[in-house]
């Protein structure tokens, strides 16, 4: 039909009837998952109604949440997320430092400085991270060392990511080819300047997406610090009012959608950088 | 015949315990075009590099344009010479290697101003003359991407141009293009050794050698086994290794 309605052009090649299916079937598929989506979050909000449900004989009820608290707590909580983010920011750019100085120290042909880059990231990388912040809060007062709450937490989690980033840098540098060093060699350029002009541009580009979500787990990953009880951060103002008023269950539960809806928006903003740069000038 | 531009003695590169150039001696003279052939594994890209110093020769020396290197000597001297050299010829490499990040007038000016601290509009200048040279300059403000190997190649041919080398160094510049796209490459080619430069020429293209060339040089298992114009080597080579060259080629062209 569509082919004959054309305003008289040609029928449409088969080529272009194939790609329009295909198109229609992709279509389906995400609209199918977009339903399928809301069945289950109608699901999740029904489980957690309170309703009383009465079928034949048997009878059921769903979770009851207190919605006074909720109502009472929101701000409270909510306040958290300022401290939440700006911990991931200040971590996420500490971790992405140390991350290239480690990844170029990996580079490095002088085997002090390969041994100091190898050294930090298998030390960091094989001792837990909640072990990590516990340190920089606990331990360092007894060597006289009394940092804040905020400088530990980004500290811990900074020192800790810069060390698993070290090989999204790497992954980075390496994804720039050796003819692109030789290119800039026989233009005379020194190593410094081949680095700096041309290899990390290249290499940085090739990390940000990865980076980006190193940001959203980091995001998550702050909530740990809430355990040592400085910094009130969402995790921590939750467990607070949860544990006094003996609502811990909605207290998560609110500091989860908190965290839910952050993530997503970050995730969201993830994918458009992602796409931006996978297409276009590179 | 006026003094040698190039001058490459008793130069040996090992790979290990390979040995891939042994005991070379070359000399190549200001203006002349030089064509390296021979099979693959032979050397002469080998060779063509540690011109530049992109292979670490082993041992020799290597004097392009007055600035003499001992390949033995090390220290912060040799550094010195190897920028000097660097500075003096411009290479065109088989993968073109033009920087993805920039566009294409980017790419051009990079050398001028960063390693010669031109000033940029002068360094815009002369890229836009060299671009246009090669037939490129109404791409200048497109990345590397959007441009097909034999643009591609132009390009990285007016970058090396636009550093003002005394000697052009070519690594196989047509290996990696479509067979209808190594025509555009070679005219260019052609057209910067009209005009006067030092080529020294790595190629399988037996045809540009025989049009091009002042001097075709062989070369097998690291040596340089003969070495004569085009109408010379192609008419009655003397080495059965050459022979054996040509008539592939001949067969290959049927």
């Amino acid at each position: 039909m569509a082919s004959i309605t054309n305003q008289g052009q040609a029928p449409q090649s088969q080529a272009e009837l194939l790609y329009q299916a295909q198109l229609r079937k992709e279509r389906s598929f995400r609209t199918h998952v977009g339903v399928s989506w809301a069945v289950l979050f109608f699901i999740l909000i029904f489980l957690f109604s309170g309703q009383n449900i009465q079928l034949g004989s048997f009878r059921f009820e769903t979770i009851h949440l207190d919605t006074e608290f909720i109502l009472k707590n929101l701000t409270f909580i909510a306040k958290g997320l300022g401290q939440t983010l700006l911990i991931s920011v200040l971590s996420i750019l500490f971790a992405m430092t140390l991350a290239l100085l480690a990844a170029l120290g990996r580079l490095s042909s002088f085997p002090p400085i390969y041994a100091i880059s190898t050294f930090y990231v298998s030390l960091i990388r094989g001792t837990p991270l909640y072990l990590q912040i516990f340190f920089f809060f606990l331990a360092l007062p007894q060597l006289g060392v009394n940092l804040s709450g905020v400088v530990a937490g980004v500290t811990a989690l900074g020192l800790n990511y810069g060390a698993y980033m070290s090989e999204t840098f790497r992954a980075g540098l390496s994804s720039v080819g050796k003819g692109q060093r030789e290119a800039a060699m026989a233009l005379g350029m020194t190593p410094g300047q081949t680095m700096r002009r041309i290899v990390l541009p290249q290499a940085l580009r090739f990390a940000i997406p990865p980076m980006g979500n190193d940001f959203i787990s980091m995001t998550k990953d702050s909530a740990l610090v809430s355990a040592t009880g400085f910094v009130h951060e969402l995790m921590w103002r939750a467990v607070k009012v949860g544990r006094a008023q003996f609502n811990s269950l909605e207290a998560l539960i609110m500091a989860a959608m908190f965290y839910w809806v952050l993530t997503l928006i970050l995730t969201y903003f993830q994918g458009k950088l992602e796409a931006r740069l996978s297409k276009g000038d590179r | 015949m006026s003094l040698p531009i190039v001058k490459v003695s008793n130069l040996d590169k090992y790979f290990g315990r390979l040995h891939v150039l042994k005991n070379i001696d070359l000399e190549v003279s200001e203006r002349q075009v030089v064509c390296l052939i021979g099979r693959s594994g032979s050397g002469k890209s080998t060779l063509l590099r540690c011109v530049n110093f992109l292979e670490d020769p082993s041992h020799g020396v290597i004097e392009v344009d007055g600035v003499k290197v001992e390949v033995e000597k090390k220290g912060k001297e040799r550094r010195q010479l190897i920028h000097d050299v660097r500075l003096k010829t411009g290479m065109v490499f088989q993968e073109f290697n033009l920087f993805p990040h920039m566009t294409v007038l980017e790419n051009v000016i990079e050398g001028p101003v960063t390693v010669k601290n031109m000033d940029r509009k002068h360094a815009i200048e002369l890229a836009e003359l060299n671009l246009d040279s090669v037939g490129m300059l109404f791409k200048k403000d497109e990345y590397p991407m959007r441009l097909s190997g034999g643009q591609k190649q132009r390009v990285a041919i007016a970058r090396a141009l636009t550093m003002e080398p005394r000697v052009m160094l070519f690594d196989e510049p047509t290996s990696a293009l479509d067979p209808e796209l190594i025509g555009e490459v070679l005219n260019v080619m052609k057209k910067v050794a009209n005009e006067g430069m030092t080529m020294i020429v790595v190629t399988h293209e037996m045809g540009f050698a025989r049009e091009v060339a002042d001097r075709v040089i062989v070369m097998s298992d690291g040596e340089l086994i003969e070495d004569a114009t085009p109408e010379e080597l192609f008419s009655k080579p003397k080495d059965p290794r050459t022979k054996a060259l040509i008539d592939r080629y001949r067969s290959g062209e049927q």
